[in-house]
C-alpha cells in the first residue's frame, strides 16, 4: 500500500469532561479530494483545529509524508505544506487584495533577514496576477480586502490558501454562505486544481450535493469517532450515516 | 493626488517646517522643538507596536528612560556619544523582545497591564539602585557630543541632530512598513490565527514588533540625555508611557506620519494653551476627547476626510 501523504492516527481531545475527539484516525493519499462530513457538534472542526496546529490534541499522532509533525505550532505546519481555510471568513482586511496574497505566500520565501530587504513583492508578481484571473479578482487587486463583498472574499480567502502551492489543503465549509452560482464556481475551481496541477483537499461541509459530487472518498463523523468511511456511493447508502444526521 | 502622493508632500512639508522652524526662535522654542523630534521617534516605535503589529504597551517611557541613563552613564564615563546612541538601541532591541514574551500569552487589557508593571518596575531600579543611576540624585553634567570635530553643544545645532535622528529613524520605519515585514505584522494585527495558518511565526513577528519599537524609544532616551544635560528618574514614569500612547493614539495609528503630528500637540499644545492659565489641562483633555469623539482614527484620518471631501468637490 502506498504512503499516505498525510496520516492522522488516534486523534484526541476533550474540553473538561466532555469527550470531542475519541481516537480518531484517518489518512489522505496525494491527489484525493476527501470529504469530512458529519452533524453539527460532531467533531469536525476541532478535528481540524487539532491537525493543524491551531489546538493542542491530548493525543494521537500525525504525520505528512511519512514524517512525524505531531504538536507542530500552525505556522510550523503551513511551512512545511499544509495550507487551510476557517469556518468563517477570514482575509485581512486591512491590507489590499494584492498584498493578502503576497502575505499567504510570503513566509515560504527567503529567510526573515532577507525579507526585511528583499524587493516588496518577492517576486510573487506572477503567481499573484495569475491567482487574481483564476478567482476573478483582478480588477479588485488594489482595493483593501475589508471593501470586498462577501462572495469575494470568500474567494480570496481561498487564493490565499493555495498561494503557497501547498501539498494538502484543509477546507472548512467553502460552499458556507454562497450563493449557488458562486458555488458551482468554487467547485469547479477546486476540481480544476485537483485534476491539472494534482493538489490534494480535505474538506469539511456541509452541503451534501456539492461535496459528494467533488470528492473521491468520504469520511463520515459522528460524536467524535468516525462512523464510517467510503466512496460517495457507500456512504450514502449506508444506513448508519442516515440515522446520525436524522438523529435516530 | 492620490493618497500615496499626498502622504510624501505631507511628510516634506514636516520636514520643511521642522528645518525653518527654530530659526528666530529664543532657547526654550528650540528646546521644546528639540524634545518634540524626540517623542516624535519614540512615538514612532510606539507605532509600530501598537499601529502596525497591533500589540499594546505602556512601556515606552520605560526604554527611553534606559536609553537615556545607557546614554548618560556611559558619556559621563567617557565613551563617545556615537557608540552610547547604539549601545542603547541595541540594549532596548533586546529588552525589548523579552518584554514581548508575555505578548505571546496575554493581549489587550492584560497586555498593557504587564507593560505597565514593567514600567514602574524601571522607574523602581533607576530610583533604587543608588550605586549605579545615582538614584534621585540623578545623572549630572551629560556632555553633548561633537561631531568630525564639530560641536554640537549649541541649542540649534543639537536640534538638528535630534532631527537628523528623526529623519533616519522615519526612513527605517518607511522602509520596515513597506517591507515584507511590515506586511506580516498588518497579518498579525487584523488576525494573528489566520497569519499563522499562512507561515507566518507569531513568536518571531510580535517579539520584533517589541524589540524594534522599544529600540526607537532608547535611542531617543540616548539623545534626550545630553538634550536636558541632566537626568533623574522622574520623567521615565507611567504618565510618559500614556504621553507616548495618546501622541500614537492622537496623531493616528498605523500611519507613518501620525507620530510626528500626535508629538508635535502633546508636546507643544500645553504650551500655546498656557494663555488658559490654570484651565489649559481642561481645555487640553476636552480637545482630545472631542477629536476621539469625532475621528477615532486621530488627526492623520481628520485630514484623510477632508482630502477626500476636498477630492470629491467639483
Amino acid at each position: 500500500m502506498t504512503q499516505a501523504l498525510f496520516d492522522a492516527r488516534n486523534i484526541a481531545r476533550s474540553y473538561g469532561g466532555v469527550t470531542a475527539l475519541n481516537n480518531v484516525s484517518f489518512a489522505v493519499f496525494e491527489g484525493e479530494i476527501v470529504g469530512l462530513i458529519g452533524p453539527n457538534g460532531s467533531g469536525k472542526t476541532t478535528l481540524f483545529n487539532c491537525l493543524l496546529g491551531q489546538l493542542r490534541a491530548d493525543g494521537g499522532t500525525v504525520r505528512l509524508r511519512g514524517r512525524d509533525v505531531t504538536g507542530w505550532r500552525a505556522n510550523a505546519l503551513a511551512r512545511a505544506g499544509l495550507g487551510r481555510t476557517f469556518q468563517l471568513l477570514q482575509v485581512f482586511g486591512g491590507l489590499s487584495v494584492r498584498d493578502n496574497l503576497i502575505v499567504a505566500a510570503q513566509e515560504h520565501i527567503a529567510t526573515l533577514a532577507r525579507r526585511l530587504f528583499a524587493p516588496r513583492t518577492l517576486g510573487l508578481d506572477e503567481q499573484v496576477e495569475a491567482a487574481l484571473e483564476r478567482f476573478r479578482l483582478t480588477a479588485l487587486g488594489d482595493a483593501p480586502a475589508a471593501s470586498l463583498s462577501y462572495g469575494q472574499q470568500k474567494l480570496l480567502d481561498l487564493a490565499m490558501a493555495l498561494m503557497a502551492e501547498p501539498d494538502i489543503v484543509f477546507l472548512d465549509e467553502p460552499a458556507g454562505g454562497v450563493t449557488p452560482s458562486m458555488l458551482d464556481e468554487i467547485g469547479e475551481i477546486l476540481l480544476t486544481l485537483n485534476r491539472v496541477t494534482g493538489t490534494t483537499f480535505a474538506i469539511i461541509e456541509h452541503n451534501m450535493d456539492f461535496i459528494m459530487e467533488l470528492s473521491d472518498r468520504v469520511v463520515v463523523l459522528a460524536e467524535g469517532e468516525v462512523l464510517t468511511s467510503g466512496t460517495p456511493e457507500e456512504v450514502r447508502g449506508d444506513e448508519r450515516v442516515i440515522e446520525a444526521y436524522l438523529g435516530g | 493626488m492620490n493618497a500615496q502622493g499626498f502622504k510624501r508632500l505631507a511628510l516634506a512639508a514636516i520636514l520643511a517646517v521642522a528645518i525653518l522652524a527654530p530659526l528666530g526662535l529664543k532657547n526654550y522654542g528650540v528646546y521644546l522643538l528639540s524634545l518634540w523630534a524626540l517623542y516624535a521617534i519614540a512615538a514612532q516605535g510606539l507605532n509600530l507596536t501598537l499601529g502596525y503589529a497591533g500589540q499594546i504597551s505602556l512601556a515606552q517611557a520605560a526604554f527611553f528612560g534606559i536609553g537615556a541613563y545607557i546614554s548618560a552613564l556611559a558619556t559621563t564615563a567617557g565613551m563617545s556619544f556615537w557608540l552610547a546612541l547604539p549601545l542603547a538601541g541595541l540594549a532596548c532591541f533586546i529588552i525589548g523582545a523579552l518584554i514581548g514574551f508575555p505578548a505571546l500569552r496575554v493581549q489587550h487589557h492584560y497586555l498593557a497591564f504587564v507593560t505597565l508593571g514593567f514600567n514602574v518596575l524601571v522607574f523602581l531600579v533607576l530610583r533604587n539602585e543608588e550605586w549605579l543611576t545615582g538614584g534621585t540624585y540623578g545623572v549630572a553634567n551629560i556632555p553633548r557630543p561633537a561631531l568630525f570635530g564639530l560641536s554640537l553643544g549649541g541649542p540649534l545645532a543639537f536640534y538638528y541632530l535630534c532631527l537628523a535622528l528623526l529623519v533616519l529613524m522615519t526612513a527605517m520605519f518607511w522602509h520596515i512598513v513597506r517591507s515584507p515585514w511590515g506586511r506580516a505584522f498588518a497579518a498579525l494585527r487584523d488576525n494573528p490565527e489566520r497569519a499563522a495558518s499562512l507561515g507566518i511565526s507569531i513568536v518571531t513577528y510580535t517579539l520584533l514588533a517589541f524589540a524594534i519599537g522599544s529600540a526607537a524609544a532608547g535611542i531617543a532616551g540616548a539623545a534626550f540625555a545630553p538634550l536636558v544635560e541632566y537626568i533623574d528618574p522622574t520623567p521615565f514614569t507611567l504618565s510618559l508611557s500614556l504621553a507616548f500612547l495618546l501622541m500614537v493614539v492622537v496623531g493616528g495609528q498605523g500611519t507613518l506620519t501620525g507620530p510626528f503630528i500626535g508629538a508635535a500637540l502633546v508636546t507643544l499644545l500645553p504650551e500655546w494653551l498656557r494663555w488658559t492659565e490654570g484651565y489649559y489641562l481642561m481645555v487640553y483633555a476636552l480637545a482630545v476627547m472631542v477629536l476621539m469623539v469625532v475621528c477615532p482614527s486621530g488627526l492623520t484620518g481628520l485630514f484623510d476626510m477632508a482630502r477626500r471631501r476636498w477630492e470629491r468637490s467639483p
